[in-house]
């Protein structure tokens, strides 16, 4: 009888964690939700075909897509964002891997300030820093050159990204490549060439995608240097949201999803989600 | 490596273009905006002027103290959300883990007026969220959701997750799986488990994700520039208008720098914080 | 191909020394091993030879030539590093051709010459595929080509047998001496293992704490070791501290009231001394009544191994804190008292440390 009724207080125990188990998926998909539901709802709201966002929208089509692409501010404003960013990236990814190189295999004094000043615009908050260079601009009256002060404000926040992505793929290289290159004869200019930059492959191609991407999708440092001349999209789009109720913001925003997707993708399979979680 | 020097084994030399170019465009016009902070235009000389004329504006207390406030509440939703998707993300099979994985890192890409965005479709008095509870019939009104503080937790809660949960991550992949068995085995139950085992473990990583998460919150500005609307500035968006709405510029620096020097001892506190860690948890 | 000659090669880092002192050469074609265990210094050395670290003192010379200054890739050394470090974004024959390539030698003759290399080294119908389609031997071939095709001067060998599995390595070992004898090249050749080094040199240098203890040829080294550690090293099982005595013109260890005879050549060593027997030289005698004479180790077992070809027993002895070790053939079995008898000229007289 009394191993009957132990059987049963186990069989209530168990049954007790398998709920409280239940309770911590349950949790884990709330928390996911959480995460993604403003995304998802925005993209699939975007399809709609009425004059205000609906979820889900009773019809889907492109409306919004044409008449988002039929709007001056936003191609001039997506056509600056698109050449802003590719300069910037370019600038960065130039100067950047040459420093990650010398941080990853350089043994050198003041090494430790290279990379506290390199890396500085990503530990300085983005409001800071676009005030500070906001205010540099007017000192020498420049402020209304907001392209170049938009190039130059986006090759410091991007330069952090390409330099630590780089700066993992060189130091993960076997050191010996090198040296058995230099051993057979190649200078280190050549060795540079022929095996420095085809083993740093996928981080030079995985920090440009992030630099990309971080500067494509930066407001806070735009905000302070777009004016008259020049605006990014995500600026434009900012102050399209708050003075307008339209659903055009909902296909921007998706468009800006699916471009974000594809990067995402080449992320994942050149250098893996490793990227992320490594820091 | 044996002498003839090259560009190429020079530290200096290879790391001259970057250092140069960030120390040029961002350290100096950091320096002047900390110089003008104390600069007074009337009186044409240095001064804290700037710093009490905060102090005075009760819009300015307002906003650090609500920034701390936000932050702080962001700090512990990241908390209580993240540990159940850390282990989820630890106890999943592989293929499972790629898929979570995937799925908590992709927004993190998405850029944060997107994400801010989507919380107004979803939050709006015309939004999703009270478009649902009024065809349920449980409101008759549409709740005002949006433009105030809880939006902005929510907002940033959103943002900044991910952080934290890559933080506990790390640190309790590290940990030894037979330390759970050899508790269990040991007669504590999960729940004990969980709270005598897992969490003293993952101690280094709730320490790093959180000051991560506080500074990220606390220095975040579309979010709260969208979310929070005009009735409830925090110091980022302070900053902002006072940059370009009243055009006091000299308490934009001192609010600037009052922020960056936050940052930056939050930063300074990490890296102390991991150099110790890793010392004291081998 | 070419000599080389290591003169009071030292090297520092900061406070630590890596290398102190080491003086050792290579003739013309021959096959030179440095040998120790880890950390010994014999890495740091052969790095020094290919210029990958600075020299702090001393010299190296290359065919009589100072090659100290010149940057690694001006020294024409080939390297097979433990890792064989091959180019994995490049095939087989991209990487083989690689150094001919970076000396601007003609296209058609790059692909000639490092046709005859893979033939050499039994690379068959592998020229396009890449690294990672690789087994470790085939790896191990496509290295060893890459660096001999440039004709090197000297060929330096890091541990290249380490990353292979037990066989493979044995068949590599032969497969490196055939190729090291058909290209003639002067190798130099760091392991730390002493069964590789005794199967493939004609000289070996031991090296412990960043000191060369010992160079000779492996005959020698088996033979006549010359200190505690290179004797231990290479596998001398009972070495026992002693002090040294002359006596009627024959040298004795002596160990408190007990003594053991060793070849008269050490007549003229005096003091502190390590005597270094292996376990195969000692012969258990029959009658346990023979004790206490000279030359002999009386004890009892201790302790008892059976490893299928032999029996490997520990005696407790005065004559040492340490138990000593004795072998015998496996149908010879050992118990309770027992009596060692040693033949003076298996008795090795070893500095101590």
């Amino acid at each position: 009888m009394i191993g009957m009724s132990q059987a049963n207080n186990y069989a209530a125990e168990r049954m007790m964690w398998s709920a409280s188990r239940g309770l911590l998926y349950l949790t884990i998909l709330a928390g996911y939700i959480f995460l993604l539901a403003p995304i998802f709802i925005v993209v699939v709201a975007s399809f709609t075909n009425d004059n205000y966002l609906l979820f889900p929208p009773k019809e889907f089509s492109l409306h919004w897509y044409y008449e988002v692409f039929s709007l001056s501010w936003f191609r001039s404003a997506l056509l600056s964002s698109l050449v802003i960013s590719v300069i910037s990236t370019t600038i960065s990814a130039a100067i950047g891997i040459f420093v990650a190189r010398a941080l990853a295999r350089i043994p050198f004094r003041g090494k430790a300030l290279v990379e506290l000043v390199v890396l500085s615009p990503l530990l300085l908050p983005s409001v800071v820093l676009g005030f500070a260079l906001f205010n540099f601009a007017v000192y020498f009256a420049i402020e209304n050159n907001n392209f170049i002060n938009l190039v130059a404000g986006h090759v410091l926040i991007t330069i952090p990204f390409v330099v630590r992505s780089v700066w993992a793929a060189m130091a993960g290289a076997d050191v010996s490549l090198e040296e058995a290159s230099m051993s057979l004869g190649a200078t280190p200019a050549q060795a540079f060439r022929d095996v420095v930059l085809p083993m740093a492959r996928p981080g030079i191609i995985a920090g440009c995608i992030l630099a990309f991407t971080y500067s494509f999708n930066d407001v806070t440092l735009s905000i302070f240097l777009a004016g008259s001349n020049t605006t990014t999209l995500p600026v434009q789009m900012m102050s399209h949201i708050e003075t307008s109720g339209d659903p055009s913001p909902a296909a921007i925003s998706s468009l800006m999803v699916g471009l974000t997707m594809i990067f995402f993708v080449i992320i994942a399979k050149t250098v893996g989600l490793k990227i992320f979680t490594d820091r | 490596m044996a002498s003839e020097r090259s560009f190429f084994t020079n530290g200096y030399a290879l790391s001259s273009p970057a250092f140069t170019l960030v120390g040029l465009i961002a350290l100096v016009p950091v320096l002047q905006l900390f110089a003008s902070a104390f600069w007074s235009f009337t009186t044409e000389s240095y001064t804290l002027a700037n710093f009490t004329a905060l102090l005075d504006s009760k819009m300015a207390t307002q906003a650090f103290w609500r920034s701390i406030r936000v932050s702080l509440c962001v700090t512990v939703v990241t908390v209580l959300l993240g540990y159940p998707l850390a282990m989820g993300l630890l106890r999943a099979g592989s293929r499972m883990q790629s898929l979570l994985l995937t799925l908590l890192v992709f927004p993190l890409m998405v850029s944060v007026v997107v994400r801010a965005y989507g919380w107004l479709v979803v939050l709006s008095p015309s939004g999703v969220l009270n478009k649902l509870l009024l065809n349920l019939g449980i409101i008759s009104e549409p709740l005002s959701l949006i433009h105030n503080e809880a939006a902005v937790i929510i907002g940033e809660s959103q943002l900044l997750l991910p952080y934290m949960v890559l933080a506990l991550v790390a640190t309790l992949q590290k940990v030894d799986p037979s330390l759970e068995e050899a508790s269990l085995s040991l007669g504590a139950n999960p729940l004990t488990t969980f709270f005598r085992v897992i969490v003293p473990m993952s101690i280094p990583g709730l320490l790093s994700g959180t000051l991560m998460v506080f500074s990220l919150a606390i220095t975040a500005f579309a979010t709260p520039l969208l979310l929070g609307g005009g009735r409830t500035p925090m110091m980022t968006t302070l900053v902002y208008s006072f940059a370009f709405t009243t055009f006091e510029w000299d308490k934009a620096a001192a609010v600037g720098i009052v922020l960056a020097v936050l940052a930056l001892f939050f930063v300074c506190v990490q890296r102390w914080a991991a150099k110790v860690g890793l010392k004291s948890f081998g | 191909m070419s000599s080389i000659e290591i003169q009071n090669l030292s090297k520092n880092y900061g406070e630590v020394t890596a290398v102190r002192d080491a003086c050792f050469a290579a003739e013309q074609g021959s096959f030179v091993s440095l040998l120790g265990p880890s950390g010994c210094g014999k890495t740091t050395t052969l790095r020094m030879i290919a210029g990958f670290e600075d020299i702090t003192s001393g010299d190296i010379k290359l065919g009589g030539k100072s090659i100290k200054g010149t940057p690694p890739w001006r020294r024409n050394i080939g390297v097979v590093f433990q890792s064989y470090a091959l180019f994995p974004f490049m095939t087989v024959l991209q990487n083989i051709c690689y150094g001919l390539k970076m000396r601007g030698v003609p296209k058609n003759e790059q692909l000639a010459r490092a046709r005859k290399v893979m033939e050499i080294v039994g690379l068959h119908e592998m020229e396009n595929r890449y690294p990672r389609q690789l087994s470790g031997g085939q790896k191990q071939r496509v290295a060893l080509a890459r660096s001999i095709v440039i004709e090197p001067e000297i060929l330096l060998l890091d541990e290249p047998l380490s990353a292979l599995d037990a066989k493979m390595r044995d068949e590599m070992r032969f497969e490196l001496k055939r190729i090291q004898r058909t290209s003639g090249v002067t190798t130099i050749f760091v392991t730390h293992d002493q069964e590789e080094a005794f199967a493939l040199s004609d000289k070996i240098v031991v090296m412990n704490k960043s000191v060369v203890r010992q160079v000779g040829t492996p005959r020698e080294i088996w033979e006549e070791p010359n200190s505690e550690f290179v004797a231990g090293f290479i596998g001398v099982e009972n070495l026992l501290p002693c002090h040294i005595v002359a006596e009627d013109g024959r040298a004795f260890g002596q160990f408190g009231s007990h003594r053991l005879e060793t070849d008269a050549k050490h007549i003229g060593k005096q003091g502190e001394f390590v005597l270094g027997i292996r376990s195969t030289d000692l012969v258990p005698l029959a009658d346990n009544g023979q004790c206490g004479q000279n030359n002999t180790i009386c004890g009892e077992v201790v302790g008892e191994v059976y490893t299928g070809e032999a029996n490997i027993y520990q005696i407790s002895s005065p004559m040492s804190d340490k138990p000593i070790t004795v072998k015998t053939r496996r149908d010879h079995r050992l118990s309770g008292s027992v009596c060692l008898a040693v033949d003076p000229s298996k008795v090795m007289v070893l500095e101590r440390g």
